[in-house]
């Protein structure tokens, strides 16, 4: 492109938004007829100019600067990745361990039950025993899920937290959406508590806790109703 | 680069998030029109990235092509999920019959178009929006800017020039 090519950049543009009018069209067709730099700069912007309209302008017209993510996604992120990464793991030693890890299980469960059929009301709907797949090393955490007409009660029982701190109870619904059941504060190396979400149990997939730092410290997948039961 | 080997240390997870997180969760935010569910949706997408690790392969297009084949299709599914869809279902489909897969692909096109312009000069960005989203005449813009018409010509093709790189550079091949 020669240095007068400059001058015809803005109308090569222009033609290639459609905005140049019949005698600038003929003026600038003059020009291309003899310019390849010219014609290759028209090629380069034309389709540019055709991809413009898939945008909302209602989203175009802004003028704000581009969303960025919330700060602690990222860590977010991380604790994901590093709790499937512990999963991963665990269920690799799971295969030399299973028949322990059953028997304990069982141990586990039948006292859950005991603890739970003490506290309970007979007429009260089942509870839905889960316990958390992916937790720190040393931290053994299970919830009792009793579905609610205002939602869903939480029972966690936990062993093992960082004495003191704070953490937090979600739910994630069918939707995506999580919703909060509460904040507690570890106590001692054993403890429960009952915390309240206002998302219904069949709707709740997955319950999870944070802690002051957002990252995720216990998580478990809540499945639909096993079949056999229905 | 070793793609499971980078998802498998808290530093690998840490380099990808900042080269692709941001626009992850933006194309999420555009498409789902929450941002609960977009930092939902790019969870996933690192989860489902890390999981298919091994089958990522580098000759076949970069990593943050692959991660946004990922994320369109975790998008698709909360979508699926979720009742009610605003910006899908504001995407152009009228009811049941058109696919979701149309709409995010129209919607992912919207968004290639519409980060571009964010990442462009501000100069060129207003010259570009002016003329041609707001359709107004050249020499209208050049008295509100206080600039010759030239100036605004001149402009709106280096927009259409920086808009080329900053497409590409999203994953955009427009020349059919």
């Amino acid at each position: 492109m020669s240095e007068s090519c400059r001058e015809w950049r803005g109308d090569l543009a222009a033609a290639a938004l459609g905005r140049l009018d019949a005698d600038e069209r003929v003026g600038l067709q003059a020009h291309l007829d003899g310019c390849a730099a010219c014609r290759a700069e028209l090629a380069d912007i034309t389709p540019v100019a055709a991809a413009l309209p898939a945008a909302d302008p209602a989203y175009v017209t802004t003028r704000s600067p581009a969303t960025v993510p919330p700060p602690g996604l990222a860590e977010r992120v991380l604790g994901r990745l590093a709790f499937a990464r512990a999963d991963e793991r665990r269920r690799g030693r799971r295969r030399i361990g299973v028949v322990v890890a059953t028997a304990a299980a069982a141990v586990a469960a039948a006292i859950g039950l005991l603890v739970l059929g003490a506290s309970l009301d007979s007429s009260a709907a089942p509870a839905r025993h889960i316990a958390f797949g992916t937790a720190p090393v040393g931290v053994n955490a299970a919830v009792d899920l009793r579905s609610e007409d205002y939602g869903t009660e939480v029972k966690l029982d936990v062993r093992g937290l960082d004495d003191g701190e704070w953490y937090w109870l979600w739910l994630t619904g069918t939707d995506g959406r999580r919703v909060n059941a509460g904040t507690f504060r570890a106590s001692g190396h054993h403890f429960s508590t009952d915390m309240t979400s206002a998302l219904p149990l069949s709707k709740a997939r997955r319950i999870w806790v944070t802690d002051g730092a957002d990252n995720v410290v216990l998580d478990a997948h809540i499945g639909p109703r096993a079949s056999s039961q229905s | 680069m070793d793609t499971r080997a980078a998802l498998a240390s808290d530093d690998g997870v840490r380099a990808v998030y900042s080269a692709h997180g941001p626009e992850l969760y933006r194309f999420a935010v555009r498409s789902l029109g929450d941002t609960g569910l977009a930092e939902e949706a790019v969870q996933e997408t690192f989860l489902r990235a890390w999981q298919a690790a091994e089958r990522f392969d580098e000759t076949l297009g970069s990593l943050r092509t692959w991660l946004f084949a990922i994320i369109r299709n975790v998008v698709i599914d909360l979508s699926r999920a979720r009742s009610v869809r605003p910006e899908l279902a504001s995407a152009g489909s009228q009811e049941s019959e058109t696919p979701v897969d149309d709409d995010i692909d129209r919607v992912l096109a919207a968004w290639q178009v519409e980060e571009a312009l964010h990442k462009i000069g501000d100069e060129h960005r207003i010259a570009l929006i002016e003329v041609h989203y707001k359709g107004r005449a050249y020499s209208e813009v050049a008295v509100d800017l206080g600039v010759p018409v030239g100036t605004v010509k001149s402009r709106v093709f280096y927009a259409l020039k920086a808009m080329r790189l900053a497409l590409e550079e999203l994953g955009w091949s427009g020349d059919e």
